[in-house]
């Protein structure tokens, strides 16, 4: 019973069906989203945990890998999320307390002199819907910012994210500095311009084209 | 020896052509190096540009925006910075740090209205044909100096409606069947009828459309989406322009990957196809397919080739461009995107050098 419950949580977060009011997807009408359903697994006693990692996580595992090849496109991945999210409100409380951990702690931001937010946003869309926490620091944003954001969670992994060549060439410097405090960090940086070499010529730690790439190195670690 | 006017338009419809034509929109902090170096601002002159960009004056729809006084119930509760500037379509634009140059951060006046009225109410901009009367003689000038005409009507419906609303939520919108998204695309598309059928009345030779449907790595949204919410939309456009003036030329602007969407562009009248990202998209494959019925514009690499290429890099890349289209043209070059701070002006130099080494080839 539970392993059909949490399967149909999984293909709720893949197919974006939010609520059971919600009309997307179209083949789905009327029927219990993931909000629904995560309130229905926890009223039946099934773990948060075994919730997060076998309902949420795979549903937005397998919308990121079908966006990796474009299968599907970012109104999709929007919709998934937004049902990741209805079914995560429901295990916020098991979040605070303790019953259920996360994988870890994922900071990110666009890199100084950079306002763009939706590559990032849809990054740390994925990186929650596997199980992370993501502190998200914004836009513009100052090696400084990180390394503050790292004295708070230490063991945090960093994404650096940026839209445009000219910002790119600061992702050197933000790595540089965060390296020059804490050397330990891994940081793992994307962006439409950004490239394998380019990682390697600033010594990051890991290059993604799209955020299920991201998603997967942090999941080994 | 042609006017590069005609010189421009006959590259464009692929009738042969005596020179490659050119292009390049350079940022502020660019004009500002090339002023530095050559003691004045008109590089489309220094650069033997064929041809002249042109827009209509707008005036905001919401002046209280205009003034810096936000008291309405749009813009969600939003705190906006002290240096939030608006612009005519009411949308906040606030600086960003020092190393942001010349780009803001953009503030959505629609973003968080759940009320569907709000948004048919919304005060769009608008332009007064009579205060913009000075486009046609505006538009002869630049042809009595031999030169073309485009006007920008970029941003067309797609873009600038998230610009309203926010990506996410007319995303979201649409994809939950929600009116608020049908409005606010509507609202948009009518306006840019009126537009295009201004600029094609004022005698422009190309109509610039344009709204990013690509990513870097492929299409932003699906055919369905697109067949559904846009293509119409943009038809409508290009309708009220051809039907002032059929033989106005129709370019579309999309960054990023978009070659799925290249058929029913042209099926809905679009002639020029920019730019072709060659991160993105790979030019000789696009020519292949659609060479003998779109011409293009743009397609040398901003991401790497024009801020970090050799000069004989970019001339190799210059000359294989200009070689694939051939002897009948079809492509104006330019750099991919707006000419951004770190491209050395040399490299701009080298690519309009190496055009005109394959000067007066067909005719």
């Amino acid at each position: 019973m539970s392993k059909e419950l949490l399967h149909q949580i999984s293909v709720c977060v893949e197919r974006g069906k939010v609520n059971k009011s919600a009309p997307f997807p179209p083949d789905m009408k009327e029927q219990d989203g993931a909000d629904e359903l995560t309130s229905h697994a926890i009223d039946l006693g099934v773990s948060a945990d075994l919730i997060l990692s076998e309902g949420l996580v795979p549903g937005m595992e397998r919308i990121g890998v079908k966006f990796r090849e474009n299968r599907v496109f970012v109104p999709e991945v929007l919709m998934a999320a937004k049902a990741m999210t209805a079914g995560m409100n429901h295990l916020r409380p098991f979040f605070q307390s303790g019953e259920v951990k996360r994988k870890g702690i994922f900071i990110i931001g666009t890199v100084m002199g950079d306002l763009h937010d939706i590559g990032k946003n849809l990054l740390g869309m994925m990186v929650e819907g596997a199980g992370w926490e993501v502190i998200d620091l914004g836009v513009d944003v100052p090696s400084s910012k990180y390394i503050s954001a790292l004295e708070e969670y230490p063991n945090a992994f960093i994404g650096l994210s940026c839209l445009l060549t000219t910002t790119m060439l600061n992702m050197g410097k933000i790595v540089e500095d965060i390296q020059a405090v804490k050397p330990e960090t891994k940081i793992l940086i994307g962006g439409a311009p950004v490239t394998d070499d380019f990682k390697n010529k600033i010594g990051a730690d890991w290059y993604s084209a799209d955020p299920q790439g991201a998603v997967e190195y942090l999941n080994k670690q | 020896m042609l006017t590069p006017r005609e010189n421009f338009l006959r590259t464009l419809r692929r009738q042969g052509f005596e020179w490659t034509p050119i292009d390049y929109w350079l940022c502020d902090s660019k004009i500002h190096d090339f002023e530095n170096r050559y003691g004045h601002r008109d590089y489309k002159s220094f650069f033997e540009m064929d041809h002249r960009w042109v827009k209509i004056f707008e005036k905001t729809g919401s002046p209280e925006l205009k003034a810096g006084i936000v008291n309405s119930p749009y813009f969600d509760n939003e705190e906006l910075p002290d240096s939030t500037e608006f612009d005519v379509w009411g949308i906040g634009h606030s600086k960003g740090s020092e190393a942001a140059y010349h780009m803001t951060r953009m503030h959505h006046p629609l973003k968080g209205v759940t009320d569907a009225d709000l948004i048919a109410r919304y005060p769009l901009p608008s332009f007064d044909p009579k205060e913009n009367s000075f486009m046609i003689n505006e538009v002869k000038k630049i042809h009595n100096n031999g030169l073309a005409v485009i006007c920008d009507l970029q941003m067309t419906i797609w873009e600038i409606s998230w610009y309203l609303r926010s990506m996410e939520e007319l995303i979201i919108d649409i994809m939950m069947g929600d009116e608020k998204a049908r409005i606010i695309l509507d609202r948009t598309t009518e306006y840019a009828c009126q537009k295009a059928r201004f600029y094609a009345q004022s005698g422009v030779d190309v109509l610039s459309l344009g709204d990013d449907i690509g990513t870097q790595a492929g299409p932003m949204i699906g055919m369905d989406m697109w067949e559904e919410w846009l293509k119409p939309r943009h038809k409508k456009v290009i309708d009220a322009a051809r039907e002032v003036n059929p033989d106005i030329l129709v370019f579309y602007h999309s960054c990023g990957h978009y070659t799925p969407f290249i058929p029913g562009l042209l099926e809905i009248g679009v002639d020029i196809l920019n730019p072709i990202q060659p991160e993105c998209m790979n030019f000789n494959e696009v020519h292949d397919l659609y060479g003998d019925k779109a011409s293009f514009w743009g397609t040398l690499g901003s991401q790497q080739l024009i801020p970090f290429g050799t000069k004989e890099e970019i001339r190799e890349e210059v000359h294989n461009r200009i070689n694939t289209c051939g002897e009948k043209g079809g492509i104006v070059l330019g750099p991919s995107h707006l000419v951004e701070p770190e491209v050395p002006l040399d490299n701009l130099i080298a690519m309009k050098d190496a055009t005109r080494e394959l000067y007066k080839r067909t005719i």
